[in-house]
């Protein structure tokens, strides 16, 4: 799915006038009027960065962005609001929001944020694929493997992991080199790095 | 109406005004002629002395400049009367320095001339009869028959005499003024007038018999009650002048039912009858005038306590319009700094023409609600317009909007298809219509049931095809008591912020259009407002209405 400003605001004037400024300086921009159809349109898979107008009818905006990351989408959110009261502002920051802004706004500072908002999302699509890729690969692992490279994670020497198994040190290294090989680790402190970044292994140190 | 003259304590100097001077000259001489026919026999003091009336007026009206008129045309008057030069003199000062003492005072006094009080009758009674007349026969009667015996008798015909110049002649004099008439408002003045100059007419010259004419006299009363209660005072103030020039004139050319013992007793009879009249007539013109302050005053109350009231609805308001004019500012705000953008960018001007399109519709939008708001807060016409009832509730329904959006609240307007006439100041009937809705999006909103947060506004066309019917109705809990008198009392509310008077407003501006308000409660929803209006058809057809 390509990447785009998803936009809600519930008020035609100030919803074209955004997509205008947005469009003109190249972004590509979906708007809605109501939270459903938004809501129907997005799923995990969606790319790109969301703007959440705060009154919005049927549900709020908080809302909307909770029941959108029920749906996984998890875009960064920029909420917009006309009233700009802070107890809103302070939950929406709380509830993720990756800023909040007052109407009317600076172009920069949509801008900006919504430049912000892109390369945050590309960030974490590029993590993703990469964490993704390394659990392809730890599924290449044998048992032994395995627990050579869990062995590796708590940092233990070579010869400690040797007496752990019940195996030759020689034995130990082999498996080390193999483990390097086949996730793509230059050395062990990249493999534990990757290995981390996980969500199998995110809390193993734990 | 005559315009209520602003009170005064000094009399005003208008400057040099020569038709003041003339008219005064003019009238004071033909009438000093007039009632010089009409003399006692012994003493020989006239019988009636209006000049003392018009001199009065005079100097009141035109300023103490007057006074020098005065004197000139009543020397010249008594001159031609036949009386001495140094007599004339005396005479002249005597009926100068009385009228200007009497206006002197007139002004000391708060007088303001258009006799549309009680108070103002009492004091130009008081100070004309009291002080003006006093003098001015005391005068009068020392240099007719000096220091004799017969002093104390002329005294108090002299008196008499002037006292019934002043109370017939003066309050027309100090009450006339320019009026702004219909053609046929001017037209039953006039008819007015000349009715009774003829019944007066008809009454005092001897076509009728004494026996029928004597009695009959008395039906100048209900003709002149009969103007007093429909024109300005110096209407009736005229037609009682009117009258008794006829009814003095007849009397003592010896004909009519007073003209029965010689030319003095006559008279003084007479005297009596239309003193009455003066005092019934002027009486009652001023109470129609006191009558007709009073109501313009609570009108005027009622519009300041709608308009207060307006102010408060307002500020209940205020968050969700300012929200409401954000937006368009916030749209505004954002085109112009995408155009800059691409001016800098060098776009060719073509791709400007689009944001900048936006931003007048857009800023046209955000003035429209400011005019809306500036409408509603506007002091606000008293005068009754015919208009489509669906206008000013349309507008009213705009205006709540912006809170129903922000409550979260469903405002549903349901006007009638067709064009319903009324007669109704718009204005106020903006206001009753947000006072309803906006009592209903309170209990809606008290309430807090999520499926029933709504608020309907229906006008329609009664099955009787006489009156426009508007309706509110909410989703909330209803009244507690629904024919309860007491919901449109002032200050009684439920609400903690409200003053309770939103209700008592709508009662009042609904009853002084000629309408009714009804509260009861809708079966299967909540409290429902019902206004009834007289369906003014005429206003239908002639704007070409489609039906």
């Amino acid at each position: 799915m390509t990447e785009a400003v998803y936009l809600v605001d519930d008020d035609g004037d100030v919803r074209d006038a955004m997509v205008f400024l947005l469009e003109s300086e190249g972004f590509p921009v979906q708007a809605f009027a109501e939270p459903q159809p938004m809501l129907d349109a997005l799923d995990s898979s969606s790319r790109g960065c969301l703007i959440l107008d705060v009154r919005l009818p049927q549900m709020d905006g908080l809302q909307l962005l909770e029941a959108l990351r029920e749906r996984s989408v998890d875009m960064p959110a920029i909420f917009i609001s006309g009233h700009g009261d802070i107890p809103l502002a302070v939950r929406a920051v709380q509830a993720g929001a990756l800023d909040f802004l007052e109407k009317p706004f600076r172009d920069e500072v949509l801008l900006e944020k919504v430049s912000n908002g892109l390369e945050l999302d590309r960030h974490a699509r590029e993590s993703h694929s990469e964490r993704h890729a390394v659990e392809q690969r730890l599924h290449e692992l044998t048992p032994r493997e395995k627990e050579v490279m869990e062995g590796m994670l708590e940092g233990k020497l070579n010869k400690i992991i040797a007496s752990d198994l019940d195996v030759s040190v020689r034995t130990v290294e082999v498996h080390r080199a193999n483990v390097l090989d086949k996730l793509h680790a230059r050395n062990s402190s990249d493999m534990v790095r990757m290995v981390l970044s996980t969500d199998r292994y995110r809390d193993w140190l734990l | 109406m005559a315009e209520a003259a602003t009170a005064r304590s000094t009399l005003r100097s208008p400057g040099f005004s020569l038709v003041g001077h003339a008219l005064t000259f003019a009238v004071y001489i033909l009438l000093a002629l007039w009632a010089a026919e009409f003399t006692f026999d012994k003493p020989e003091v006239p019988l009636i002395w209006p000049a003392t009336g018009v001199a009065l007026a005079a100097i009141w009206r035109f300023g103490y400049g007057v006074t020098v008129t005065v004197f000139v045309a009543s020397l010249i008057a008594h001159l031609a009367l036949d009386f001495i030069f140094l007599d004339a003199t005396l005479m002249a000062v005597g009926n100068a320095a009385s009228a200007v003492l009497g206006a002197w005072l007139l002004a000391r006094l708060g007088f303001r001339g258009d006799l549309s009080t009680l108070g103002d009758l009492y004091r130009l009674a008081g100070v004309g009869v009291g002080v003006t007349a006093l003098f001015s026969g005391f005068g009068g009667a020392l240099v007719a028959v000096g220091l004799s015996p017969d002093l104390a008798k002329a005294v108090l015909l002299c008196w008499l005499a002037d006292a019934m110049g002043v109370a017939l002649f003066a309050p027309l004099f100090v009450s006339l003024r320019k009026e702004r008439f219909a053609a046929g408002r001017w037209l039953a003045v006039t008819g007015a007038l000349l009715l009774v100059a003829g019944i007066t007419l008809t009454i005092y010259s001897n076509w009728i018999p004494d026996q029928i004419a004597l009695p009959l006299s008395y039906a100048v009363f209900p003709m002149v009650m009969l103007v007093a209660l429909r024109f300005p005072p110096w209407v009736a103030a005229a037609a009682i002048m009117v009258t008794s020039l006829v009814a003095v004139h007849c009397t003592a050319m010896d004909k009519g039912p007073f003209a029965q013992a010689g030319m003095g007793p006559d008279l003084l009879s007479l005297h009596a009858q239309l003193a009455l009249l003066a005092i019934t007539g002027l009486a009652l013109a001023a109470l129609r005038q006191e009558r007709l302050a009073a109501e313009a005053r609570a009108r005027q109350h009622l519009h300041t306590l709608a308009r207060a009231g307006r102010v408060n609805a307002m500020s209940a308001l205020a968050a969700g319009i300012a929200h409401e004019i954000n937006q368009p500012l916030c749209a505004v705000s954002s085109y112009a700094q995408s155009a800059n953008r691409l001016l800098k960018r060098g776009a060719d001007a073509g791709e400007l023409q689009m944001p900048l399109e936006r931003i007048v519709a857009t800023a046209d939008r955000a003035s429209d609600i400011v005019r809306r708001m500036r409408g509603f807060l506007a002091e606000g016409d008293t005068e009754d317009e015919l208009v489509d009832l669906n206008q000013p509730v349309g507008e009213a329904c705009g205006l709540m909007r912006p809170e129903f959006r922000r409550r979260e609240v469903e405002l549903r307007l349901e006007l009638a298809p067709e064009r319903v006439c009324v007669c109704v100041e718009p204005l106020g009937m903006q206001q009753v219509v947000v006072n309803l809705v906006q009592n209903a999006l309170e209990s809606v909103d008290a309430a807090g049931n999520a499926a029933r947060r709504w608020v309907s506004v229906r006008t329609s066309v009664m099955p009787d095809g006489r009156n426009v019917c508007l309706t509110v109705t909410d989703g909330g809990p209803g009244l507690a008591n629904p024919g309860d008198e007491a919901l449109f009392e002032p200050f009684i509310t439920t609400r903690r912020s409200g003053m309770g008077l939103g209700l008592s407003i709508a009662r009042s501006i609904v009853e002084a259009e000629g309408g009714r308000i009804r509260a009861t409660n809708e079966p299967g929803a909540g409290a429902r407002f019902d206004i009834l209006l007289p369906l003014n058809r005429d206003g239908c057809e002639t704007d070409g209405g489609g039906e």
